[in-house]
C-alpha cells in the first residue's frame, strides 16, 4: 500500500526557532499515527505543513501520494483537519455548522444534509443537533469540530491534540468517537502530549522532539527499547535520595517531590530484592518499592532526557519540596 | 477448547458514506461562507443593535444637540448632516466585522477553510460581501431615521439609484479592507483598536462641519481623504446645486473620485488580505 505520509528532509524555522529539523517520517495507510512529544516540539508544525498550511524551507512531503508543493489541491482533497481549538461556531447549530463545512467538501444541499446527520449520530450529537453550539459542553464541541473534519469522508484525518483541555469523561467519549472511526477505515495522524493516548489510539507512536523524529514503534517497541524491567524505589525520607541512588546502581533517575527512584533493572525479582536490600542495610527507610514493565513515560524520558509533561523548566513542586 | 473464530473484519474499510460528490465551486464556497456569516449576525442580534443605536444616537446628538451651533451657509443642518452620519457612521459599525474575522482566525476556523478544497478567494470574497451586505443595511437603516427627523431631498431616481450603488461600492471596499485589519491583527483587541481610527478620520472630513471652517494644514488632508470624496457625492445627488456651488471642485470630480478610492482600496486591499490570510 503506497504510505499515507512521505516525508524527507523537512526542515522550517520560525524566527530562530527550528520547528522542524531535517525530519524524516514514512506512515503506512490503515492505522492511526500518534505523533508523540512535549509542548513546542514541532508537532502543530509538522500537522500544519501536511495540511498545506504552513509552507516547507526545505524537504519533500507526499500526503497520500500528493507532493503538498506542487499538488496542494489535491492534498486538502485527501485530508480533513480537526485543530487545537473547535473551529465552530457557536451562533450556529451543530447541524448548520456542519452542514457549512459538508458544502465546502464538495457535497451538494441534499449530500450536506445527509452527510451532516450521520456524522451527528456517529458522534452521539443527534439531539444536540438543533441546538446552537453556545449551549454546548467544551466535550461536545471538540466532538463537533472532530466532525465537521470527517463530513468529507477524508482518507486521512489530521487531529492535533485532540483532547487538551478536555476534563477525563469528555476524554473518554473523544476517544470512544475515535475508535469508532479508525474501526470504519479512517486513517489517522494525531498529535498528543499525553502518553496514555498514545498508547490507547495508536498502532504506531512517532516520538518528536526539538523538530526532529527519535523514534518510531508501536508502543509495545518503544516500550522495550527503554530497556527491560523498572525498578521504582519510593523512599521515607527525600533526604536519604541522593545517597540511595548511588547504593542502587543503573543511574536511576530521581523524582524529588515523589521521593522516588527509577532504574532500569535486569535479573528480575531477585535482583529488585538484592538491590533494595543494598538500601536497608544502609539504615535508608523504605516506603514502597516495586518492578514494573516500562511506561511510554520511561521511553520518552530515556529518548528526550526529559518526562513528556514537563517543558525545559524545573518542576515547581519539586523545588518546594526541596526548600521546605 | 474453545474454537471461537478470530472475529472475520466484516469487509474490507470500504469508502465511507460521506464521500462528497464533487467539488465546491467557487460561488457554493462564496456562498456557503456569506450565508454563515449573515446567520451569525441575525443570530447575535446585539451587533446589529448596537450598530443601529449607535449611529441613531450620533445622529440625534449632532442633529439637535450641535446642530444649532454649525454653520453650513443656507443649508439646514439636518440636511447637511445625513449624508454625513450615513457614510462615516458605516465606518464605525465596520470594526465589528474586523472583530469577529479576528476571533474567528483564533478559533481555527480559517485555518480549517484553507485545509479545505475549496477556491481560498472565495472564501474571502464570502465574508467580506457578508459584511458588506450588514454595512449596507445599517447604513439604510440610519438613512431611514434620518429622513424620520426631517431630512428632505427632492432628487430624482436616477440620482437615488446612483447614491445607493455608491454606498454599496464603498460598503464592500469597507468590508474588505476589515477583513483584511481582522486578518492581519490576529486579535479582537488590536482590530477593534485599529478600527476606532474611523472615527478621528470622520471627523476630518466633511461629514460634520464645512471643511472651509478648519486649520489649513487639516484642510488638504479633509478634501482629499475618501471620506469626503462619498460625503460631497451624496450631498451633491441628493442635495442638488445650492450644495455643489459651495464645493471646492465639481461633482463629478467628487463622483469619480469616489469610486476611484473603492477601487483603489479593492484593489490594494485584496492582495493583502491574501497575504495575511495564507500566512503560516
Amino acid at each position: 500500500m503506497e504510505p499515507m505520509l512521505e516525508a524527507t528532509g523537512l526542515t522550517k524555522t520560525y524566527g530562530q526557532t527550528r520547528a522542524l529539523d531535517d525530519l524524516d517520517l514514512t506512515v503506512a495507510g490503515g492505522q492511526v499515527f500518534a505523533l508523540l512529544g512535549p509542548n513546542g516540539a514541532g508537532k502543530t508544525t509538522l500537522v500544519r505543513t501536511i495540511a498545506t498550511l504552513a509552507r516547507l524551507e526545505k524537504g519533500t512531503l507526499r500526503v497520500a501520494g500528493h507532493d503538498v508543493r506542487t499538488e496542494g489541491a489535491q492534498v486538502r482533497r485527501a485530508i480533513g483537519l480537526a485543530g487545537q481549538f473547535a473551529a465552530v461556531e457557536p451562533a450556529l447549530t451543530g447541524r448548520e455548522n456542519l452542514q457549512m463545512v459538508a458544502r465546502l467538501f464538495g457535497h451538494t444541499r441534499r449530500g450536506a444534509r445527509d452527510a451532516s446527520d450521520r456524522v451527528l449520530e456517529q458522534l452521539g450529537l443527534t439531539d444536540a443537533g438543533s441546538r446552537p453550539v453556545r449551549t454546548y459542553s467544551g466535550g461536545m464541541r471538540r466532538r463537533l469540530d472532530l466532525g465537521a473534519s470527517l463530513v468529507g469522508a477524508p482518507r486521512l484525518l489530521l487531529l492535533d491534540e485532540p483532547t487538551t483541555g478536555l476534563d477525563p469523561r469528555s476524554r473518554t467519549e473523544l476517544w470512544a468517537a475515535l475508535e469508532d472511526l479508525v474501526a470504519q477505515g479512517t486513517d489517522v495522524v494525531l498529535t498528543t502530549q499525553y502518553l496514555d493516548e498514545a498508547d490507547r489510539l495508536a498502532d504506531q507512536i512517532g516520538i518528536i522532539d526539538h523538530g526532529r523524529l527519535v523514534a518510531v514503534g508501536t508502543a509495545n517497541e518503544l516500550k522495550s527499547r527503554a530497556g527491560q524491567d523498572v525498578l521504582d524505589v519510593r523512599l521515607a525520607d527525600s533526604a536519604d535520595l541522593d545517597r540511595a541512588a548511588g547504593l542502587l546502581g543503573g543511574e536511576p533517575t530521581i523524582d524529588r517531590a515523589d521521593r522516588r527512584l527509577t532504574a532500569p533493572l535486569t535479573g528480575g525479582a531477585t535482583e529488585m530484592l538484592h538491590r533494595a536490600g543494598a538500601l536497608t542495610e544502609a539504615g535508608i527507610a523504605i516506603a514502597d518499592v516495586a518492578l514494573r514493565r516500562p511506561t511510554l513515560d520511561d521511553v520518552f524520558l530515556s529518548l528526550t532526557g526529559r518526562p513528556t509533561d514537563d517543558t525545559d523548566d524545573t518542576d515547581d513542586t519539586g523545588t518546594l519540596e526541596e526548600s521546605a | 477448547m474453545s474454537t471461537t473464530a478470530p472475529t472475520p473484519t466484516d469487509t474490507a474499510p470500504t469508502r465511507p458514506a460521506n464521500a462528497p460528490e464533487g467539488t465546491a465551486s467557487a460561488l457554493t464556497t462564496l456562498g456557503a461562507v456569506a450565508w454563515r456569516t449573515v446567520l451569525k449576525v441575525f443570530r447575535t442580534p446585539q451587533v446589529l443593535g448596537f450598530a443601529l443605536i449607535q449611529s441613531a444616537l450620533f445622529l440625534v446628538m449632532f442633529r439637535y444637540v450641535l446642530g444649532g451651533a454649525i454653520g453650513v451657509g443656507g443649508l439646514d443642518y439636518v440636511d447637511y448632516l445625513i449624508p454625513g452620519i450615513v457614510v462615516s457612521g458605516l465606518l464605525f459599525t465596520a470594526g465589528g466585522g474586523a472583530v469577529a474575522v479576528a476571533e474567528e482566525a483564533a478559533s481555527g476556523l480559517y485555518d480549517r477553510l484553507r485545509s479545505l478544497p475549496v477556491p481560498q478567494l472565495a472564501v474571502l470574497a464570502g465574508r467580506a460581501l457578508a459584511d458588506a451586505l450588514l454595512l449596507y443595511v445599517v447604513a439604510l437603516a440610519t438613512l431611514a431615521i434620518g429622513l424620520a427627523i426631517g431630512f428632505r431631498s427632492d432628487a430624482d431616481l436616477v440620482h437615488w439609484v446612483t447614491v445607493l450603488a455608491l454606498l454599496f461600492l464603498y460598503a464592500t471596499a469597507v468590508a474588505l479592507a476589515f477583513v483584511w485589519v481582522g486578518l492581519a491583527t490576529g486579535s479582537a483587541q488590536a482590530a477593534n483598536g485599529l478600527a476606532l481610527l474611523g472615527v478621528p478620520l470622520s471627523f476630518l472630513s466633511s461629514a460634520f462641519v464645512p471643511i472651509a471652517s478648519m486649520p489649513a494644514a487639516i484642510q488638504v488632508f479633509a478634501q482629499w481623504q475618501p471620506l469626503t470624496f462619498f460625503i460631497n457625492t451624496w450631498r451633491g445627488l441628493l442635495l442638488g446645486d445650492p450644495v455643489v456651488a459651495t464645493f471646492e471642485h465639481s461633482l463629478d470630480f467628487y463622483l469619480v473620485g469616489s469610486i476611484l478610492w473603492s477601487v483603489g482600496l479593492l484593489l490594494l486591499v485584496a492582495p493583502l488580505m491574501l497575504r495575511s490570510y495564507r500566512r503560516d
